[in-house]
């Protein structure tokens, strides 16, 4: 059958966002509610439920889904049309993790009936899920993994500890990567478990960040039951599926994710906020603040430029490896950079003020910035990526390469009693 | 939006390395910066039997580009001319073909410009600095005009025959194509740091020039000078990442054949990720400069703002990313036999040429209505 042509959709998707999907204000700020972050009520999550389920039954979510599970079945340029119609409207971006990263990695290795299941109820809002993946022992090392997972009879107890989960406490299933066989090396013994995150054993408390925000979590898992089908993919293969995960993860920076929740571009050309701050501070005419201001424009204008030349030379093969790591990079460095531009442009008041003066939220912002840096893969990791698998250059050095598990574990504490 | 190559244009590609790996290799570059070198007097010819100063120019003109992307094709030149360091005024006699084939005279265009398109003259402009303006003024005397100040940093100054100046007026921005012979002229040649290139300072004492000689309408140059900018900086921008390839591959594989400490130096993590982030801004800039020539030649009014930002983008990285690979290959790289130092002196005076990163930085201020 043959799809909907891009132009035709794009006319159905531009009159049906204008007949059922609310507005942004004018600075985007009724995105509250929307988007995850913490500060947002139940009401406000519920409210983004709802606006999912109204996008399921107009024929909007999942566009990159197939249609067996509840998706449209269409293509990533229908996805950027329907992108380019919604700029300026509030889409629920409560769901773009559930959408972007896990339902893509179900539907690459979950059975049918775990696809069946799970892939409609979250295309239509009703299930939202994180990934269980760092411990507090380890992020960037993630196949060493300790969450154990002992298989006894048809069930799975699991029991651990996890960290660093996006809104786990209001969410409702996890991906869980444990381990399940000791003996085997590192990579081999995992299994990634699909886990209801209200089961009796689990407990979520939020972690407070530095700049007073607490959107993700860390979960104790403690004896928790899971039946035998929980697994996704094959026992001890769970490794398969957490790098899939976190391919699926990259792109979601990179422009090429099954998550149809971030619109391209804005509704009106808006200024760049960093000028709009040193309007704010009166700053203008200063020397200095318009050099970092044009080094900020130029930031700014990297992204796309970049990420249309990465994803082409994925497609052709020119860039041989995970291209996705050079736009995490990208995008990591120069979030950085402009909000230390932001310091810098404030002045005293980045430092120096009250909350809600429309200058102090610099500084605040300024405290956890290395978030952009660490998470979602450390710019040190991407750069391992980089450097072996899209350079070719040689790889690290692994000590704990081709050992059993229980054999690192014991070094490692050799390691550390030294 | 597609940023790969046609099938047409990568055999364009092709097409253009061979030629120059015959005619006008890095061997060239090396035996003029080794003082015992010249270029041959056919080459700025033969490139223009091969199309090089005719892209930007309309069929109606004499002119043509491969498929109908004049500037997409051009920069395929210029890119492949970076990669080699080959000499040749292409960006001078480019700009200047595009701006009589924009605005010149029916005369101006079934001459000059013909002479421009099959090599055998040589042109080139003096330039307005994107921030401070022109230093050449011009005052009507009866039918003629009196052009008088002094530009500096004309590229192929002191080798065209033809010279686009950009002056201000009493009607304001004008441009006027003359010969650089004209009485009153004074060409004075200066070396600069690359020596596969001349430039030279250009002195107007009261040079007489005809009313014919003005390109378009006198007192209106504002938005060809404004082209001829992003023009030459999508060509110059090119070229970089021709440059910058071609290092960047030279590199990787001496940091993968140098061995210390028993490893290969491109094993340690140190390099490992430097090189990684050259990567990075080796796809931005690339993204950037093609992103560039695509939006000038679609006529985009942000073209204006995308070329400051490629200015300023690749002024500096081109430098740091140069300067670490001659860091990555240790003591040679600061050696005059080795041919990093070439690549290095093209890009240093790419940088400084039609705006310095900090005055596009400043542009971008003024462009953002600051």
């Amino acid at each position: 059958m043959e799809l909907e042509s891009v132009e035709a959709f794009r006319a159905r998707a531009r009159a049906w966002l204008a007949e059922n999907m609310p507005r942004l204000d004018a600075d985007g700020a009724s995105d509250k509610g929307t988007s995850g972050d913490d500060d947002e009520s139940e009401e406000q999550r519920a409210r983004a439920r709802e606006l999912q389920r109204r996008l399921f039954d107009g024929g909007f979510a999942g566009i990159r889904y197939p249609k067996e599970y509840g998706g449209q079945g269409l293509t990533v340029e229908h996805q950027r049309a329907f992108l380019k119609e919604a700029a300026g409207y509030a889409l629920p971006r409560l769901f773009s993790v559930t959408h972007g990263i896990l339902g893509p990695t179900l539907l690459d290795y979950g059975t049918e009936e775990q696809k069946r299941r799970h892939i409609p109820a979250m295309l239509r809002g009703e299930e939202l899920w994180v990934q269980f993946l760092s411990e507090p022992s380890g992020g960037s090392d993630m196949a060493g993994v300790l969450t154990r997972a002992t298989r006894d009879g048809d069930t799975f107890i699991v029991t651990g500890a996890k960290t660093w989960s996006t809104g786990a406490h209001f969410s409702d299933y996890a991906m869980v990567l444990c381990r399940t066989d000791w003996d085997a090396p590192k990579h081999r013994g995992l299994s990634m478990l699909l886990m209801p995150i209200r089961s009796e054993g689990v407990t979520v408390r939020p972690i407070k960040l530095a700049n007073g925000s607490s959107h993700f979590c860390e979960e104790f898992i403690d004896e928790v039951v899971l039946p035998a089908e929980s697994i996704i993919g094959h026992q001890n293969d769970g490794w398969t599926v957490a790098s899939r995960l976190l391919f699926h993860e990259r792109n979601m920076v990179g422009g090429n994710s099954y998550n149809d929740h971030l619109p391209v571009g804005k509704a009106a050309e808006g200024e760049d906020p960093l000028v709009s701050l040193a309007r704010k501070v009166e700053r203008t005419t200063d020397p200095t603040v318009r050099q970092l201001l044009g080094e900020a424009i130029v930031l700014s204008h990297l992204s796309s430029p970049t990420a249309e030349r990465v994803n082409a030379g994925m497609r052709t093969g020119r860039i041989p490896g995970p291209g996705a790591s050079l736009l995490k990079l990208l995008s990591s460095l120069a979030e950085y950079r402009r909000r230390e531009i932001a310091v810098e442009i404030a002045g005293e008041r980045a430092a120096i003020g009250s909350p809600g003066d429309g200058v102090a939220h610099i500084g605040v912002e300024w405290l956890t910035a290395r978030s952009s840096t660490v998470a979602g893969g450390t710019n040190e990791m991407q750069r391992n990526q980089i450097s072996e698998r899209v350079l070719g250059l040689p790889r690290e050095t692994a000590p704990d390469k081709g050992i059993p598990f229980r054999e690192v574990q014991q070094n490692a504490q050799a390691l550390r009693r030294r | 939006m597609e940023l790969e190559l046609s099938a047409d244009q990568r055999s364009f590609q092709q097409t253009v390395r061979k030629y120059l790996e015959a005619e006008a290799p890095i061997s060239l570059t090396r035996a003029l910066t080794d003082g015992h070198g010249s270029v041959p007097d056919d080459h700025w010819v033969k490139g223009a039997e091969l199309g090089w100063t005719s892209m930007l120019v309309a069929e109606e003109d004499g002119g043509g580009s491969l498929a109908g992307q004049p500037l997409l094709d051009l920069v395929i030149v210029a890119e492949e001319m970076g990669r080699l360091l080959s000499p040749g005024p292409l960006i001078p006699c480019n700009v200047v073909a595009a701006a009589l084939a924009r605005s010149g005279s029916p005369e101006q265009r079934e001459t000059i410009l013909q002479e421009i398109m099959s090599g055998q003259a040589v042109a080139t402009w003096t330039k307005a600095d994107p921030v401070t303006g022109v230093s050449l003024r011009a005052d009507a005397d009866g039918d003629d005009f009196l052009l008088n100040g002094t530009t500096h940093y004309v590229e192929a100054g002191d080798s065209a025959d033809y010279v686009l100046a950009t002056v201000q007026s009493e009607a304001g921005l004008t441009q006027f194509v003359l010969k650089t012979g004209t009485p009153g002229v004074t060409v004075e040649p200066v070396d600069s740091l690359d020596f596969s290139r001349r430039f030279a300072t250009l002195r107007f004492d009261d040079v007489r020039v005809p009313s014919s000689a003005v390109v378009g309408v006198a007192g209106q140059a504002a938005d060809d000078v404004e082209h001829q900018l992003q023009v030459a900086i999508a060509l110059q921008a090119a070229e970089t990442m021709g440059m910058l390839d071609q290092v960047f591959e030279m590199t990787l594989e001496y940091a993968q054949e140098r061995v210390a400490f028993g490893r290969q130096i491109g094993s340690y993590q140190a390099l490992k990720h430097r090189l990684a982030d050259h990567k990075l801004w080796l796809e931005a800039g690339h993204g950037l400069a093609t992103t560039l020539a695509r939006s000038i030649q679609a006529g985009d009014p942000k073209a204006a703002e995308l070329a400051s930002v490629t200015k300023a983008h690749l002024g500096d990285q081109a430098l740091i990313i140069l300067q670490d690979c001659v860091q990555i290959h240790g003591g040679i790289g600061v050696t005059w036999e080795h041919d990093l130092h070439l690549y290095l002196r093209r890009a240093t005076v790419n940088r400084v040429l039609f705006g310095t990163p900090a005055t596009h930085r400043e542009r971008l201020c003024a462009l953002a209505g600051i």
